[in-house]
């Protein structure tokens, strides 16, 4: 039983991570209907900054976390405004492409940059308390209450603030919003704001509870966390939450049942037939065509 | 040479000819004599696997609109195939061997792309690039698992059998079998389904064929150049076959050109070349490669040839068949009468709580013209799309010709004789006029599979038949002029004629017009009036129509049924209906009618 | 159409590049360094490339190589794999075809030596892949007889694991083993295989093998389920770029036995990484940094120097694939292929970085001693020296 909760409490912070990251792929499709393939990325680059922070500015737990989150969300809108902003009447694949090569230049001028490993020192004392065989460390514990935390934050700013408002406008008719004075270029942007910076809390605590970073750690994580947001059903927040403590639960449950070499096999294979049971994910709806 | 010369040079197919034969000829001499340097030679050769990579995933993500990552995968399964074939089970220094070994790579490969397709009937998009990203993990996983064929160790053990007039050989097949495939039915379904796959299934594309077909090929092409690379590297392992590669064939094709034979060729040469050309860069060889790439995207955001094509690769000009042969019009195609064409009773559908079409009915005889009106939201367009199959009602029966058609797919409906158009127009739109009509003769098309892709024995004749009829059609409504224009560039009211004649190219019995002169003005709906008469009267369709404009109602119809809350509240000539006092009421409210 | 023939105007002209004739190596000496500078493993790359340009710095500054009564300095051609296999075999192509390289040094993980070494067998040229372990690169994949002119610098996979597993068992008189390793790698399930095999060999049981994924970073399910089988020791051959989070994430669920790596940790950087979590721990090497032997000692300290972080194993491992080739190139006093072969093949006694290697006759694989260095007090400690 123990043993059970243990794993449980595994999956809990690993999906903590997973639907941060998910929720900066569902944020930009919500709204502008584009895969941002250069989200894993910004994670990355989140990481980095928390390195930078922590181990070369001596900086504290709280300094960092805003560091991180302030540094991807202003790169978030650079590359928005630089990238993808030229393309908004393009193709929609042409957007996607260009987030790849977002990515793909990202990684390598890090990598450039510096292409060893980084070790992260723990930013704050990390205790581990025992209880009748069970471990859970404070690292745990923070990580998944802020990203509940931030989670909470970003559901309430979409359902009540007016930048919300305007935000779920664009998502569902970027051409009449802007007809009723909704400053589009200016909502798009601050979702890439958010997202990216969300997207730099998740690097900076995934740095945090595994402190080796490299520049390609946001590769497999965004390839993951992308398929969380789909699997909950993308362009839905709640869906992307859920999505991401799914995709870790299966993942930790498949190397908790079965031999984890088949790991990646099972996980995959079950996402399939999710998807054939679900094409639209959990919470998504096909949109009614009108004929 | 001028511009001139070259450009005439580069119109004229026989160019074409030309360089592949010499491409054959060095293909031999080069590794022969030794004319180039072994590394030259040995880019030569990536760059062939990288076209019949890039051209294959181009037929999927840029001909078809879908988003797949999943070629890494097919590659491996033809990588894997293939080796195991020549290490272990076909005897060695055979020269049989290898080419049985590619195609063995490719057909598993291509069972794969079958299981691949089976999802994209359902999912499409963004669901479906998940799958194929799924997909090529768990072909990871699955090799890995595997220690007979070396597990994460990889595979080796192969002679060195991929040589340039091999990959050339392959190369120049690929080619000419995807663009055959193109230039095919099959190929103007493809299109069909990129541009509009919900009108290409109701005007008699089978798309989950075509679906299947693409995946096929595609993912055959692949595992054939899987097979390539695994004899010109002489290992595999399945870390090579990532997704990180099929993020390397998904540039390649965006670079060079979405939907274009001549943008896979040069982006995938392109890629190769500059990766290698690039080199003395060392780390920021990387860092350089995705700024061009997003520089490119910004400037051409198809890529560099997109939805474009050298002349060598166009279609090529034909000369219609033999004169206006058979004729269009019913008169030339007779066909056997049955007195009740349409019987449609007691159909209901709801959606969630909201009853669109609650018992409706109607009856229709080979030759009426009937016209439907009602309010808006009266479930007027609901009432067609159970009759065309886009809905499956949930009570009631529909009976077209004495069968029962009662939730059939569109394509099995339109098969049966129903053709519609839509209140949005649904054209084509980035398709030529003629290729409007032509993929509209989908499902009456007599071209095999075989014979498309080697556009041999009946494609030909088939062709010939498809287009002459087509272009028959465009004549009898004098557009003849437009064939060659874009669909989307029409002026609008030639858009909502082109969408029937398009209907009609399916040679229904019945035609279903969802307000068709929606937009027009007083001298078009004129126009449109006549055009309608014409069609019932020569084409022998009964014509069923969803109309505002009461005075083409009125003129027109012979019989006309109001609808309100999704059931008849009146019908009869349109004398009668125009004194009905539910009618009047439906329409004016309750006090006015009174 | 003059946008259409612009385009293929430049793309012939990307291939007149590509054809532009090779250079023919003059008065200096060609060494190709073939290393993942990008892709999946930068790090492997960077240790390479840093310690090839030291190397090749060394030997300039005592004046280069006697060839023919005359000094030639070593003229070092870098290139790039990606960490992918066919990029690997276009490097060895180009720098064998148009650099003219005298010998090759790289790559260094077994995807990227395998094709390479194909090539450079083909071509006649020698090739040391200073870190592939995989038993394959140096046979022929038909015969399985030794390549004539691919050798390699470190132990094979077979080594390793097989040493590790007999210590186990009868130094450390462990019963119980549970293994964890990257799937995807295919040093890492070499090793272990062998480590099962010759620690069940030694009356011990592996009770748990559990797996993982190249990037995965998080542990916790794997860890957990071994904490449940209750081993007395761990085999981790992971690299070390992995190892401080398995360890600590192992640590912070409870499970604290020691832990059993390979090569791949010997370095100080782990230990930075780990902190107090990798005490007590166990490894193989190639030598121990406590070495008196002064090669060593010089070496660590010219890198420390030079790049200001410590060297890795396979910084180290390529130096000494540069100090082979070095007394090879002075022993053949030519820049023949062949010569170069013979010379290497007749090495019988090099005091390398990383203990003495000699090779054997007909075979790439050195013959090298291990040792077994145990972590105290955040410093590698000598344990005992195994010889193969």
């Amino acid at each position: 039983m123990t043993y059970l909760i243990q794993q449980s409490l595994n999956a809990l912070q690993l999906g903590s991570v997973y639907a941060l990251i998910a929720l900066g792929y569902t944020m930009v499709y919500g709204v502008l209907t584009m895969i941002n393939f250069a989200h894993g990325d910004f994670f990355m680059v989140g990481a980095f900054l928390c390195f930078l922070s922590v181990a070369r500015l001596h900086l504290p737990f709280v300094p960092t976390l805003l560091i991180s989150m302030a540094g991807v969300a202003l790169l978030a809108v650079a590359v928005e405004v630089s990238a993808y902003r030229p393309l908004r009447k393009a193709p929609r694949v042409s957007a996607i492409i260009t987030a790849l090569g977002v990515g793909i230049f990202l990684e390598h001028f890090t990598l450039a940059l510096s292409p060893y490993p980084l070790h992260i020192p723990p930013a704050f004392e990390n205790v581990t308390w025992n209880a009748g065989g069970l471990a859970v460390s404070s690292l745990q514990v923070v990580t998944v209450l802020l990203s509940v935390g931030l989670m909470a934050a970003l559901q309430f700013v979409v359902a009540r603030t007016p930048l919300g408002i305007a935000m779920r406008a664009v998502s569902w008719d970027r051409d009449t919003a802007s007809l009723l004075g909704v400053p589009v270029n200016r909502v798009i942007s601050a979702t890439f704001a958010i997202g990216g910076a969300l997207g730099g809390a998740a690097g900076m605590l995934y740095a945090l509870s595994y402190p080796v970073i490299d520049p390609y750690m946001g590769v497999l994580v965004g390839w993951k966390a992308f398929i969380s947001a789909v699997v909950g059903g993308i362009g839905d927040i709640r869906g992307a939450m859920l999505g991401g403590y799914i995709l870790a639960a299966v993942e930790i449950a498949v190397a908790v049942a079965l031999p984890s070499t088949y790991r990646d096999f099972v996980a995959f294979s079950l996402l399939i037939v999710l998807l054939i049971f679900r094409p639209y994910g959990i919470f998504g709806r096909p949109r009614p065509q009108k004929l | 040479m001028t511009w001139h010369t070259a450009g005439a040079l580069f119109r004229d197919r026989r160019t074409l000819y030309a360089l592949t034969a010499t491409g054959f000829v060095l293909s031999w001499a080069i590794p022969r004599f030794g004319l180039l340097d072994a590394y030259v030679q040995l880019i030569l050769m990536y760059v062939g696997i990288n076209v019949i990579l890039c051209l294959s995933l181009n037929l999927i993500n840029g001909f078809m609109g879908e988003f797949s990552v999943g070629h890494a995968g097919f590659m491996s399964a033809g990588a894997y195939t293939a080796s195991l074939l020549t290490v272990r089970v076909f005897p060695h220094g055979v020269a049989w061997a290898f080419p049985a070994a590619c195609l063995a790579g490719g057909c598993a490969a291509a069972l794969l792309g079958l299981l691949v397709a089976l999802p994209s009937f359902k999912t499409r998009g963004d669901y479906l690039a998940i799958v194929t990203l799924a997909f090529v993990f768990i072909v990871k996983s699955a090799v890995e698992n595997i220690d007979a064929v070396g597990g994460p160790r990889g595979f080796l053990g192969m002679d060195h059998l991929t040589t340039l007039p091999w990959v050339f050989a392959w190369t120049v097949g690929t080619v000419f079998v995807i663009r055959n495939f193109i230039y095919s039915r099959y190929g103007r379904g493809v299109l069909a389904v990129r541009e509009d796959e919900t009108a290409a299934e109701f005007m008699g594309v089978d798309t989950r064929q075509v679906k299947v077909l693409t995946f096929v090929v595609a993912s055959f092409f692949a595992g054939v150049a899987g097979a390539l690379f695994a004899h010109l590297l002489q290992y595999i392992s399945p870390g090579m076959f990532d997704i990180v590669k099929s993020t390397e064939m998904l540039v390649m094709v965006y670079l060079g050109g979405v939907a274009s034979i001549g943008g896979s060729l040069l982006g995938a040469s392109l890629y190769t070349v500059l990766l290698e050309v690039l080199r003395p860069l060392a780390m920021w060889r990387m860092v350089l490669m995705p700024l061009l790439l997003v520089l490119l995207m910004i400037f051409r955001p198809r890529g560099i040839m997109g939805m474009r094509e050298f002349p060598w690769f166009r279609r090529r000009p034909q000369a219609r068949g033999g004169g206006r042969a058979a004729g269009v019009t019913a008169a030339a195609q007779p066909r056997a009468q049955v007195p009740i064409l349409l019987d449609v009773s007691g159909l209901t559908h709801r959606f969630g709580g909201l009853t669109a079409v609650s018992g409706f009915g109607l009856r229709m005889s080979s030759s009426d013209l009937v016209g439907i009106i009602g309010p808006n939201g009266a479930g007027k367009t609901t009432v067609f799309n159970l009759i065309t199959g886009a809905y499956r009602p949930d009570k009631g029966r529909i009976l077209f010709a004495g069968q029962d058609i009662t939730g059939r797919r569109p394509g099995e409906i339109n098969a049966a004789g129903i053709a519609r158009t839509f209140q949005n127009i649904r054209l084509f739109k980035d398709l030529s006029v003629l290729d409007n009509i032509m993929t509209a003769h989908y499902a009456r098309s007599a071209c095999g599979v075989a014979e498309a892709l080697s556009h041999a024995g009946r494609y030909r004749a088939d062709e010939s038949r498809v287009r002459d009829h087509a272009l028959d059609l465009l004549a009898f409504f004098e557009m003849e002029g437009q064939a060659s224009a874009c669909a989307g560039s029409l002026p609008y009211g030639l858009q909502r004629r082109l969408e029937i004649v398009r209907a009609l190219a399916t040679r229904p019995r019945l035609l279903l017009l969802d307000e068709p002169a929606a937009g027009m003005n007083p001298l078009e709906v004129d126009q449109l009036m006549e055009f309608i008469r014409r069609v019932r009267a020569e084409f022998a369709v009964a014509i069923l129509l969803i109309e505002h404009q009461m005075r083409l109602v009125m003129s027109v119809c012979e019989r006309v049924e109001v609808l309100d809350f999704g059931t008849t509240i009146a019908a009869g000539t349109p004398a009668q209906i125009q004194s009905h006092p539910r009618v009047l009421e439906a329409y004016l409210g309750q006090e006015a009618a009174s | 159409m003059r946008r259409l023939s612009l385009s293929l105007a430049c793309c012939s002209a990307a291939v007149v590049m590509l054809g532009g004739c090779g250079r023919r190596s003059g008065d200096t000496i060609r060494i190709g360094v073939i290393a993942e500078l990008t892709g999946s493993i930068p790090a492997v790359g960077a240790s390479c490339r840093n310690a090839a340009l030291l190397a090749a710095k060394e030997i300039n500054d005592a004046g280069g190589i006697e060839m023919g009564g005359k000094k030639k300095k070593i003229e070092l051609v870098i290139e790039d794999t990606a960490a992918k296999a066919d990029q690997a075999a276009a490097a060895a192509q180009k720098a064998i075809t148009r650099d003219d390289v005298a010998a090759i040094v790289g790559p260094n993980s077994s995807s990227n030596a395998l094709p390479a070494a194909e090539i450079a067998e083909k071509a006649g040229v020698v090739m040391i892949a200073p870190w592939s372990t995989n038993p394959k690169t140096t046979l022929d994949a038909q015969t399985n007889l030794p390549k004539k002119f691919v050798f390699r610098a470190c132990f094979t996979d077979m080594f390793q694991g097989h040493v590790l597993g007999k210590f186990a068992a009868e130094t450390l008189k462990a019963k119980k083993a549970a293994m964890l390793y990257d799937v995807a790698s295919e040093v890492l399930k070499s090793q272990s295989e062998l480590f099962k095999q010759s620690f069940e060999a030694g009356g011990g049981r592996v009770v748990a093998v559990e797996t993982y994924t190249t990037g995965d970073k998080d542990f916790s399910a794997q860890l957990t389920k071994i904490k449940k089988a209750g081993p007395d020791i761990v085999f981790l051959p992971s690299y070390y770029t992995d190892v401080p989070l398995q360890v600590q994430q192992a640590h912070r669920l409870g499970l604290k036995v020691p832990f059993l790596g390979s090569d791949a940790w010997s370095t100080e950087e782990l230990i930075k990484m780990c902190g107090k979590d990798c005490d007590g721990f166990y490894l193989s090497n190639h030598y121990s940094p406590q070495t008196t032997n002064p090669v060593t000692r010089r070496f660590i300290d010219s890198y420390k120097a030079a790049y200001g972080g410590v060297p890795d194993d396979v910084a180290a491992l390529t130096y000494d694939s540069f100090g082979l080739l070095r007394v090879a190139l002075a022993a053949a006093g030519t820049t023949d292929h062949r010569a170069i072969r013979d010379a290497l093949s007749r090495t019988t006694d090099y005091q390398g970085v990383t203990g003495n290697m000699r090779f054997t006759p007909g075979s790439g694989d050195p013959v090298k001693g291990a040792v077994i260095l145990q972590i105290k007090d955040e410093k590698f400690v000598w344990v005992t020296d195994v010889q193969p």
